[in-house]
């Protein structure tokens, strides 16, 4: 083998790794003790369902490490996937979703979005119970990579403190 | 017009300014100057909107707007609190959430401050939500224990926060207008710029335009003159027909791919008189008209008709079938026959055609252009000779006469050269003095040890141009036998001989006539110039000149054949002539018929008043001569006398003759 192909053999390898950290990685989550708070799916019917960060991480989680627009250095995001959270309450084949805030901030999330980009409803930062003063206890978080690629994400997408996920 | 005239007068003034290289780099500097100003002007709105915008955004806007209600939220659970006097659970709950909400929005306003110039009102904002947010962290960590206290605290520092908050936000607000000004100003700036850089560039495009008009215009008339240049190379402009240029090239074309073909070559009979009757304006009608009638037949027969000069056409025909050729000739004579309607009149031309196809070309013959025009001539030629109006097929009779006559167009050069083309001379009488006191000089060909007349080739050489020699070679040899025989014999016999009117077209035939007078030393009033009248003769003012130079130099010049020809009272145009010859188709019947008698007295009364000397040809009996000399004739010619003979003959009768020649039996 020659010195030219262990260089690139090398280099490939550092791009998949790279590329396989931009991604969620599934991840088992020891149990801890949250902050108190309460996520309620309101489907479009108007029935109503409330997750905790506890009812939340019985879904698959993942794992992100990524800056955000109010963290220069990288944490990790640790959640489940919006993806998976509206399959199970049923609110996936909707054109479009609400999302409030605590402090009542709103906006709305087209479907593309969250069949496009890989978005995690973080309930941990760097293996800790997320708190609001972090923009907790449950958090909207978007790989940088992803977000920066995305035509579709944008800032007001990235929402802390969320309370409430309705049907558009 | 004058107002059309100056308009481009003005415009070629400009097209000119524009040639000059200088115009042109002042045009082009003006243009990047005006792009460089348009640009920079552009840059520095464009610069001063983005340091606005690096202190201004409405996400700043936003979070002022959001950290007053936040502190209102917070000021408003610890009121509540107070005024119950106690802090309950929920309550406790509430604020810690609405403390947390203070928190991270001023963190955010902090984040999004960081990233941005220096703004003092933001600082001070930001520095009022920390003293707030350290009020109310103060209360969350004693329990609420002093309650009254905590509010007022909060209270007042959340006054001193909003009021940071405000200024903050006046400030914003400012520069928001600003914003806005400056966006607005830019984009006046903008239009401004664009406006004159559309001006100035629609100004040089326009100019451009015009141009570049001027030189598509200009290229496009060029194209047309070439295009009608082209078009005259190879078309005839009258008629539109190929010309003959054309005619041979593609002829050529055709010969090289041995296709089957027939020319036919038509020429209008009368077309000259038609022109002299009716004027140039009905002879272009008339070759209109004939151009129109050929059209049609070579087209429908895959060929082409063309014209070759004068009222000469040739249609090239794509057949060798010769009953279908005759039909042609005979419809194209009928259709050229049909009479035209000239300014009210009815004119109507003849056609003669000739014809001739590659089948019919023998091994003698070039299969060439050259080859079959000059067969299908040949045959034209026949037509004419056989009354006109007629086609000809070139055959194998024509054939052979066409060989011949080539045969001898190629041996006379020749002939002349070693001197068998001879003379011979036939004596002129004077029926008064009843002497010989002159010779016509006749020529004749010894060919092949045959004595050849003239009326075999005479034509022949008169229509291939060598009668210039022939006729230059009996001058030459006519009057130095004659000189020499008058000074060795002490007689002085003159000589006459003919010339073609193809001379009469330039006064180097004078210069031809002196010089032999000069070589032979004949004394110049004994040697007569005859000319024959021809239809060809059509400058009588250059003939008139001629006559008159001939006869300053001593000749005398003589009409020949006069009243057999075409014109004879026109040559009587030229009075400078000082005899006639009276044609023998005037004198043939004179003994048996009174109005050929008086029609010969009232032509020798015509030569009397004229003061012309008048010579009586083709006497053959002495009843004639008896008749001419009662009327008064004085000269004569004729077999009566003596046929032509071989100069030596001629020469030693006439000296041996001591009998009165009219009193010789009549025969």
């Amino acid at each position: 083998m020659s010195k030219m192909s262990v260089l690139a053999a090398i280099a490939a390898l550092a791009l998949v790794t790279a590329a396989a950290a931009d991604t969620p990685q599934p991840i088992a989550l020891e149990p801890i003790n949250h902050a108190e708070a309460e996520l309620i799916i309101v489907r479009s019917d108007g029935t109503k369902q409330s997750y905790t960060p506890a009812e939340l991480e019985t879904l698959a989680t993942y794992r992100v490490r990524t800056t955000t627009p109010w963290r220069d250095e990288p944490a990790d995001f640790d959640g489940v996937l919006l993806s998976d959270l509206l399959a199970q309450s049923g609110l996936h084949l909707e054109d479009a979703i609400k999302v409030i805030a605590e402090n009542e901030f709103s906006t709305i999330m087209p479907r593309a979005l969250w069949e496009t980009v890989p978005v995690l409803i973080a309930t941990r930062v760097d293996g800790r119970a997320h708190t609001r003063r972090e923009r907790g206890p449950i958090q909207v978080v978007i790989d940088m990579d992803d977000y920066t690629a995305s035509p579709i994400a944008g800032e007001k997408h990235l929402v802390w403190m969320v309370a409430r996920i309705e049907a558009e | 017009m004058e107002a059309s005239s100056s308009k481009q007068g003005k415009f070629e003034r400009i097209s000119a300014l524009f040639l000059r290289r200088r115009t042109v780099a002042v045009c082009v500097f003006a243009i990047l100057t005006t792009c460089l100003v348009a640009g920079y002007y552009v840059q520095a709105a464009v610069t001063n909107l983005r340091s606005t915008h690096q202190s201004f955004n409405d996400r700043q806007l936003r979070n002022g707007y959001i950290a007053i209600s936040d502190l209102h939220r917070l000021v408003l659970i610890i009121q509540e609190a107070s005024l119950r006097g106690v802090m309950t659970d929920e309550a406790v709950a509430d604020f810690r959430a609405a403390s947390d909400f203070l928190f991270v929005r001023t963190d955010t306003f902090r984040q999004i401050q960081s990233g941005r110039s220096f703004l003092k009102e933001a600082d001070d904002a930001i520095d009022a939500l920390l003293r707030a947010q350290s009020v109310a962290d103060e209360a969350i960590a004693t329990d609420f224990r002093d309650l009254d206290g905590a509010a007022a605290a909060l209270i007042a520092q959340t006054q001193t926060a909003r009021e940071a908050l405000v200024v903050y936000l006046d400030k914003m607000r400012q520069l928001q207008d600003g914003l806005l000004l400056g966006q607005t100003s830019a984009v006046e700036n903008q239009r401004t710029v664009v406006w004159v850089t559309l001006l100035g560039l629609s100004v040089l495009g326009i100019a451009a335009t015009a141009l570049l008009r001027k030189e598509v215009m200009a290229k496009q008339a060029r194209r047309e003159a070439e295009e009608r240049v082209r078009h005259l190379a190879f078309f005839d402009p009258l008629t539109g027909l190929p010309n003959r240029v054309q005619f041979q090239d593609r002829l050529t074309g055709l010969l090289v791919q041995r296709r089957r073909l027939a020319l036919l070559l038509v020429d209008l009979d009368g077309f000259k008189q038609i022109n002299d009757t009716y004027g140039h304006a009905a002879g272009d009608d008339i070759l209109r008209h004939v151009a129109a009638t050929l059209t049609p037949y070579c087209s429908s027969h895959d060929g082409f008709a063309a014209r070759l000069g004068g009222d000469e056409f040739a249609v090239v025909c794509m057949t060798q079938d010769v009953p279908s050729l005759m039909q042609i000739c005979d419809a194209i004579i009928t259709a050229i026959a049909r009479p035209i309607v000239f300014e009210g009149e009815s004119v109507a031309v003849a056609a003669s055609i000739g014809l001739a196809t590659k089948a019919h070309l023998g091994g003698e013959v070039d299969l060439t252009v050259d080859g079959l025009t000059r067969v299908a001539d040949f045959a034209l030629y026949a037509s004419k000779s056989d009354g006109k109006g007629k086609f000809t097929i070139y055959d194998e009779v024509l054939e052979r006469q066409f060989l011949e006559r080539r045969a001898m167009v190629e041996e006379l050069p020749q002939a002349i050269a070693d001197g068998s083309l001879e003379y011979y001379l036939q004596p002129k009488v004077d029926l008064v003095t009843e002497e010989v006191f002159g010779f016509e000089a006749l020529a004749r060909w010894r060919r092949n040890d045959v004595i050849v007349p003239p009326s075999v080739f005479i034509s022949t050489a008169e229509e291939s141009g060598i009668i210039a020699d022939i006729d230059c070679t009996i001058l030459s040899n006519a009057t130095r036998d004659i000189a020499d025989f008058n000074r060795r014999n002490g007689t002085r016999f003159s000589v006459s001989v003919n010339f073609s009117t193809l001379h009469f077209n330039s006064l180097k035939f004078v210069e031809t006539v002196a010089q032999a007078l000069i070589e032979s030393g004949l004394e110049s009033d004994l040697l007569v110039i005859e000319i024959t009248e021809t239809a060809e003769m059509q400058d009588w003012d250059k003939a008139k000149q001629i006559v008159s130079a001939i006869h300053s130099i001593g000749a005398k010049v003589s009409i020949d054949d006069f009243g057999a020809g075409f014109s004879s009272l026109a040559y009587l145009r030229t009075t400078v002539a000082d005899e006639i010859k009276i044609d023998r188709s005037l004198v043939q019947d004179i003994e048996t018929s009174d109005a050929a008698r008086f029609l010969l007295d009232a032509v020798l009364d015509i030569a009397r008043n004229l003061g012309l000397d008048a010579t009586v040809e083709g006497i053959e009996t002495r009843q004639q001569a008896d008749i001419v000399l009662a009327m008064g004739a004085r000269k004569a010619q004729g077999f009566f006398f003596d046929a032509p003979m071989p100069r030596d003959d001629a020469l030693a009768s006439a000296m041996a003759s001591a009998r009165p020649l009219l009193e010789r039996p009549a025969s």
